[in-house]
């Protein structure tokens, strides 16, 4: 491939123009097999952020306050470096997110009733840490980390 | 950090405690659309649960524009290779893919086109000169007759039915005059939404026109949705490092005078190496 590629170095008005559209597809698809190459030696791990951010949300929640939940998180979370991961609910109404308004402290979920809004109101800088599909299943563990 | 960092979650269902779909903003506008269109009582929408209107058969059917319940949750073992994820995502249209810790099944983030273009204009090093070619030569984007463009004056509604239509996630808006690029409408701009005081009132900003949309546009956020451009004589080389400034999502192609001629998507760039790489 390269020597092939060196054969471009000289002045390309003096290539036959057959000559110079093959070249030209060399140089192309070499082109395409060294991103090709880059994107089999990377993985998705290597893809994603120091910090950054996953809402799920509970299928059994409303669909409103889903969406509500997602704009303002966006609003809200712009401007915070904090690694935040929220999980989203346990039913209809039994959810809550309890938290200290104290810089990047840890947040606290629990099933409990709620109004709507009051589960809305975020405090710009807490953190949450991960909660994994386990802890969903069992919210109780949830409530001691 | 983005605006559109958000906006896409994974639904989890917790009956049989798995993720069963992922849900995205622009998921709410077409049921915002499907409300509207079909005259509905939009204030059911603070009490059906998401299964409820994902599992609604008029709804999937009319707006939606993916079954998001029909096919499951189409996620990426972290592992996964960035060749996989590409091809993953390009073969199931999707605009993020979920991506996996294998050990706990824990979602880590939602990755998309650009957000793998960004890892490689970082760290891919070439010391030969392989992308000299012009964008338009290597046929990397949409141009003129397959171009979908929209007026100023037209209504957000009328925009986000021709994106369905065309499977777009924008539209560059165009004025019927001068026909120069005004600015361009995203799927992902919900500033129409934010700014709503109820879903009500959401569904009466969709009559809103696009004039209007775009002055409402926030400039004081960086989002990969900005209006950009770039000329058809543009070489790959010099997108990728327009890219590595600039994170878009899409270059609008436009002439000398301002006039749009194509659109090259993130989604075309990394398309562009899936295909023929062998």
């Amino acid at each position: 491939m390269d020597a092939q590629l060196e054969s471009l170095q000289g002045p390309a008005e003096d290539l036959p123009e057959a000559a110079m559209q093959n070249e030209r597809e060399v140089v192309r698809r070499a082109g395409r097999q060294a991103i090709s190459a880059f994107l089999d030696g990377h993985n998705c791990f290597s893809v994603l952020r120091a910090s950054g951010k996953v809402v799920v949300f509970d299928t059994r929640i409303p669909i409103q306050l889903a969406f509500y939940a997602l704009v303002e998180h966006g609003e809200y979370f712009k401007l915070s470096l904090c690694k935040v991961r929220v999980v989203w609910g346990w039913g209809m109404l039994s959810l809550d997110l309890v938290f200290p308004r104290t810089k990047c402290t840890r947040a606290y979920v629990t099933p409990s009733t709620p109004e709507y809004r009051k589960t809305l109101v975020f405090n710009k800088h807490f953190k949450l840490d991960l909660i994994s599909h386990q802890h969903v299943a069992s919210p109780v563990e949830c409530c001691s980390f | 950090m983005s605006t559109s960092d958000m906006q896409a979650a994974p639904l989890w269902d917790p009956a049989i405690c798995q993720f069963v779909g992922l849900l995205t903003v622009t998921d709410f506008i077409d049921i915002l659309r499907y409300y509207r269109r079909a005259n509905a009582d939009i204030s059911t929408l603070a009490t059906r649960s998401i299964a409820d209107i994902l599992n609604d058969p008029t709804i999937k059917e009319t707006v939606l524009p993916r079954p998001v319940g029909q096919v499951g949750f189409c996620g990426a073992d972290s592992s996964t290779t960035l060749k996989q994820a590409c091809r993953q995502l390009h073969e199931h249209n999707m605009d993020f893919l979920p991506i996996v810790m294998p050990e706990d099944m824990r979602v880590l983030a939602c990755i998309t086109y650009t957000n793998i273009l960004e890892h490689l204009v970082t760290h891919f090093r070439e010391q030969r000169r392989l992308f000299d070619d012009s964008i338009y030569d290597l046929k990397i984007g949409t141009y003129l007759g397959d171009l979908v463009k929209v007026a100023p004056t037209q209504t957000l509604a009328e925009a986000l039915e021709l994106m369905h239509q065309h499977r777009l996630s924008a539209l560059p808006v165009v004025d019927q005059n001068t026909e120069k690029i005004v600015g361009v409408y995203s799927r992902s701009d919900i500033t129409f939404l934010t700014k709503a005081t109820d879903a009500e009132d959401a569904v009466a900003n969709l009559d809103m026109t696009l004039s209007d949309v775009l002055a409402q546009q926030r400039t004081d956020v960086t989002t990969p949705d900005a209006l950009h451009t770039c000329s058809m004589g543009h070489t790959l080389q010099s997108i990728f490092e327009y890219f590595a400034q600039l994170r878009f999502n899409r270059l609008f192609v436009v002439d000398d005078d301002d006039h749009v001629v194509g659109v090259v998507s993130a989604r075309d760039l990394v398309a562009y190496f899936l295909n023929d790489a062998t």
